[in-house]
């Protein structure tokens, strides 16, 4: 039987391209002397090399006029003079630094603007949700809180001015309700939905046997019938659990609106140098990279923007309800005389139980049982008859 | 004077430096393109610009690597931006399309149709390797791949063209 060859055949195409050291190289040509099958390897892979050879291409025909290349400028120990030596020779990289710097200084002068709007809107906004929040002593968010007190040490002629962009809240709440009339619950909750044009984001409805039925769920309700849907859904029945949140993203839209901005200017502007080159090949390849890596960015805000803008656009209620029996079976330990009573209760529900499965398992494989009796049994009673009959006919001796 | 010693006299700024370097090199790097670009007046216009982007950058170079691989480096970087830009260009993405001499258009036919058959990045290391001599640590670094992925590749390359030479180079033969 012929030994596995153990030698990997990458070695053999590696000797061959001188690509081992010596000792390595040793090995394998003592190898190669005995083993035909690395010898005949070997002579494929030169034969593959000398074929090679035989696409030959036309004569170089290129001739270089060679610039006379410049003098290294003498290297200087400060940093910022080799950096401004860098930049004057490359023209375009200079360029998009330019660019860059603009955009900074633009997104600083505008801050200000910004931070300006955000104190208005956040106070408006709380004067807005304040009003129907806090006289019911439910939980304002941070940003709303915040807004409040802003608004009683602000003067009037601030919150009466037109914020440049309109307030951006994310809106959530969350309701725990024990209902009594579970049954009515779901089509309730789509009711509400379907009036509020709003959807649900996920629910999930639990009735597993022994416990109370729930369900859970985050409704996702259009802001501005945010209120209207949430007094509906307390009507499902008792509210033990009610809290609101109102998280004032301003701030953060703008940001990303002017972010986009000012890159979606600096991609054009490196598109118009790039289009417009006159520079050298190793500048174009740096313009073109810090265009894709500008591209980039844009599309990753604007998925941020859309995300946020969902958000806003739609509030988020997150639903808990369960169905009253949980909440009487949490009242405390059931007194022994009860539990001796439910547990003859129990026992009479247990036999009652086990008559009627007797019941219906007979009701059920009746039928089939009179089919099979009907099948078999016809012969066999015919066969014993018949027997039976032979038998009688017989003398006896 | 080895290209070593040639490239930092360019980098002092001489020009005999250079073009000493070019004449050595024009060859190599003329055939380069020519093997891989199907029109001659664009692979000429491609080394053109690697000879320029290794004047430009050489006061970058570090002998860390042999010279060859460098200029090498930089004519495959070319190269690579030269396919970007074509690609761009046109919507469907560039097939093989291998140069012939125009003196014997036939020459080595059955070469450039077993390659063609390549995978691409198998065919380009292998075009590395034969006719641009480059070490299998030389083309690691330059297409940014292990070492034994290189290796792996490149047997895999050739028993390819190997398998893909039969049957062409017989139907070109019987032809003849």
């Amino acid at each position: 039987m012929k030994a596995a060859h153990t030698l990997p055949p990458e070695d053999v195409m590696a000797y061959l391209d001188g690509e081992l050291n010596g000792d390595e190289a040793r090995d394998i040509q003592a190898h190669l002397a005995g083993c035909p099958e690395c010898q005949r390897l070997s002579a494929e892979l030169r034969e593959g090399s000398m074929q090679l050879r035989e696409w030959s291409v036309e004569d170089v025909r290129l001739t270089f006029v060679a610039p006379a290349p410049r003098q290294n400028p003498p290297r200087r120990d400060w940093f910022g003079l080799r950096v401004w030596t860098y930049l004057t020779r490359r023209p375009l990289i200079a360029g998009a630094f330019a660019v860059v710097a603009v955009a900074i200084v633009g997104a600083i002068t505008i801050q200000p603007a910004r931070k300006s709007s955000v104190v208005t809107v956040a106070s408006s906004s709380a004067e807005r949700l304040g009003g129907s929040l806090v006289p019911r002593g439910f939980a304002l968010s941070q940003q709303a809180q915040q807004g409040q007190q802003g608004q009683n040490g602000m003067d009037r002629q601030s919150v009466a001015e037109p914020a440049q962009i309109g307030p951006r809240i994310v809106r959530t709440a969350r309701l725990h309700i024990v209902a009594t009339d579970f049954n009515a619950v779901r089509p309730a909750i789509d009711r509400i939905l379907q009036s509020s044009a709003g959807f649900v984001g996920s629910i999930t409805a639990s009735d597993r046997p022994g416990a109370t039925r729930s369900i859970h769920g985050d409704l996702r309700i259009p802001s501005g019938r945010f209120d209207a849907a949430l007094a509906a859904l307390r009507g499902l029945g008792r509210v033990t659990e009610d809290s609101q949140n109102a998280e004032d993203v301003t701030s953060t839209v703008v940001d990303l609106d002017v972010r986009i901005s000012n890159a979606r200017a600096t991609e054009k502007r490196l598109s118009d140098v790039l289009q417009n080159r006159t520079g050298r090949l190793s500048d174009v390849l740096e313009v073109e990279r810090e265009i894709m890596r500008v591209r980039t960015e844009i599309e990753q805000m604007e998925s941020q923007r859309k995300q946020l803008d969902g958000r806003i656009e739609y509030a988020t209620i997150t639903l808990e309800v369960d169905e009253e029996q949980r909440a009487s079976v949490n009242l405390g330990p059931i007194p022994i005389p009860t539990r001796l009573r439910q547990a003859v209760a129990d026992g009479v529900e247990s036999a009652a139980m086990s008559v009627l499965a007797v019941t219906i398992s007979i009701l059920r494989g009746g039928p089939v049982l009179l089919l099979w009796l009907a099948v078999l049994g016809l012969p066999v009673w015919w066969l014993l008859r018949r027997y039976a009959v032979g038998e009688s006919r017989e003398p006896r001796v | 004077m080895t290209d070593d010693q040639l490239i930092r006299d360019v980098r002092a700024g001489s020009r005999q430096a250079f073009e000493a370097l070019f004449e050595r090199y024009r060859g190599p790097i003329w055939q380069f393109f020519r093997r891989r670009i199907p029109e001659a007046a664009r692979a000429e216009e491609l080394a053109q610009d690697t000879f320029v982007a290794l004047l430009e950058g050489a006061h970058r170079y570090e002998a860390r690597t042999a010279f060859r691989a460098y200029l090498f480096g930089i004519a495959y970087h070319v190269l690579s931006a030269d396919r970007r830009k074509a690609a761009r260009r046109r919507s469907d993405p560039l097939d093989f399309e291998p140069a012939s001499d125009p003196r014997d258009p036939d020459a080595g036919l059955w070469v450039r149709r077993a390659l063609a058959q390549l995978d691409e990045d198998d065919r380009e290391i292998l075009m590395l390797r034969e006719y641009n001599e480059l070490s299998y640590q030389e083309i690691a670094a330059l297409r940014q791949l292990p070492l034994n992925t290189v290796r792996s590749r490149l047997f895999r390359a050739r028993m390819a063209l190997k398998a893909a030479l039969v049957p062409a180079e017989d139907s070109v033969r019987v032809k003849r």
